[in-house]
């Protein structure tokens, strides 16, 4: 049985409700007002129904409460760099759009400062690398020199020279047909760096986005494990306060049991002290009264 | 300046991210906050908000303005409150672990207040979490957004995709129950002056 067949109000629920949020025009709110005078239960129902309000209102959990901006800001940019990723496939990706400039600018603004210096050195000793590779298998052995100095002589190391050397084996007389091998390798590897330095602004493109997709996807990862070690540290702490909270409490219980006791043992003292005081003072009634 | 979310979707749709990243600044914690009190779990929470401004993001372009933007996210993220309940197939329960409570409570505590004040808050909050997590789900959605987010029954009605008279009734029948339990539990008035 509803309310509404309680009360003769039409629609008397709703009526409630609307009147409760201070949904109704002048002229509804104006007959719930009179009916609320006449009908006792309504009265009732609405102040029970505005006390609830009010206890919803005190409902602001520690999660909401805490849930700071600056956390809404990275995952702002997690989100748009994530929609970013997905929306715009590389291919599609015009070097001079906004997104474009978005989807390199905002990841790499997430590393961390030491990270890129190391990524900035290790793009210097590559590109170092790439720039002169020379590949040699003489009787010392097969060397892999890379350097800036390309009209210095093998194996004259000269100073601006950086040279990595892999000694394989010691070449006898029998190296010749790894010679040709190698050298042919070498050149090889010289035309794909060449081609791949002076390819078209929309190739290196192309390629530059490839690994910024990886680079996401390692960020992703990166920030999952922070979180997850966030989050173990907070579950730590978490649990050190607690212990910490149940020994104060255990801590204050046994105190106020102590003070109940020290209370009890005071007051059945007084007790006995009372009753000393007035058998004393019956005795000394009664020798007045027996001297008289 | 500051834009209207109108004008920042404009701007948004027209490639500017950063419009979109105001966007998300300005409406992250009322999104956060309804999913959480409609499901109830923090992390969980936490994805549903992510993923509303995600596809939110994606849909941009399809976005006419015949909704306010506010409503089109609530859309949004209501439809994946309710994903996430019938995929959990549970009725959501926010029950935060008992270590944390303490530590919430400090981090959570102004200055001033006194810590009686503090404890009667959060077993105030509890109280109403639990009461909440009885409510069938359309009655505690239309509470949550009535009483959290201000919208009217009409902002309501539209956005869960019923009658206005449908939504006052879901009110009415979720606060009589909030009531009924409130009571059974000795939370008449609030803050614990009880």
């Amino acid at each position: 049985m509803t309310a509404d067949t309680l009360c003769g109000y039409p629609n008397r629920d709703e009526a409630l409700v609307s009147y409760l949020y201070d949904e109704l025009d002048v002229t509804e709110r104006s007959a719930f007002d009179t009916h609320l005078v006449l009908c006792a239960r309504c009265r009732v129902e609405l102040g029970d129904l505005s006390g609830v309000r009010t206890q919803l209102g005190a409902w602001q959990p520690d999660a909401v409460v805490s849930h700071q901006p600056s956390a809404i800001s990275h995952q702002a940019s997690a989100i748009s760099h994530q929609s970013s990723v997905i929306l715009h496939e590389p291919s599609a990706l015009p070097e001079s759009s906004s997104d474009a400039v978005f989807l390199r600018g905002s990841w790499w603004r997430e590393v961390p400062r030491w990270a890129q210096v190391a990524a900035a050195l290790l793009c210097l000793g590559v590109g170092a690398g790439v720039a002169n590779l020379n590949v040699r298998y003489d009787h010392d052995g097969l060397s892999i020199r890379t350097g800036w100095l390309r009209s210095s002589e093998p194996g004259a190391p000269t100073a601006g020279t950086q040279s990595a050397r892999i000694i394989v084996a010691p070449a006898g007389a029998d190296a010749t047909p790894w010679r040709a091998d190698l050298a042919a390798l070498e050149r090889t590897l010289r035309t794909e760096f060449q081609s791949a330095t002076t390819a078209s602004p929309g190739v290196t493109l192309a390629r530059s986005t490839q690994p910024s997709l990886s680079d996401a996807e390692l960020l992703k990862r990166v920030r999952a494990l922070v979180d997850e070690s966030e989050r173990r540290q907070k579950r730590e702490l978490a649990l050190r306060v607690g212990e910490m909270a149940r020994d104060v409490h255990s801590q204050r219980q046994a105190d106020l049991r102590k003070i109940d006791q020290s209370l009890e043992y005071v007051l059945s003292n007084t007790g006995l002290a009372v009753a000393k005081q007035q058998q004393t003072l019956n005795y000394l009634v009664s020798r007045t009264s027996s001297q008289k | 300046m500051t834009w209207t979310d109108e004008e920042l979707v404009a701007r948004s749709i027209r490639g500017d991210n950063e419009s979109f990243n105001e966007l998300i600044l300005r409406w992250e914690r009322p999104i956060y906050a309804l999913a959480y009190r409609t499901i109830g779990r923090e992390e969980d929470a936490r994805d549903v908000c992510q993923e509303t401004f995600l596809r939110a993001f994606r849909a941009l372009p399809g976005f006419r303005g015949q909704a306010k933007f506010s409503s089109w996210l609530y859309r949004i993220a209501l439809n994946l409150c309710r994903d996430w309940v019938r995929r959990e197939r549970r009725t959501p329960v926010v029950q935060p672990p008992e270590d944390v409570d303490l530590m919430d409570l400090a981090a959570a505590a102004e200055p001033s207040e006194a810590i009686e004040d503090l404890v009667a808050r959060k077993d105030m909050t509890r109280v109403v979490e639990r009461a909440m997590a009885l409510l069938p789900e359309d009655q505690r959605t239309a509470i949550v957004l009535k009483e959290y987010h201000g919208l009217t029954f009409q902002e309501i009605a539209d956005l869960v995709g019923c009658p206005l008279s449908t939504v006052k009734t879901r009110l009415y029948q979720g606060l009589t129950v909030l009531r009924r339990e409130l009571a059974r539990t000795g939370s008449t008035t609030p803050f614990g002056h009880r």
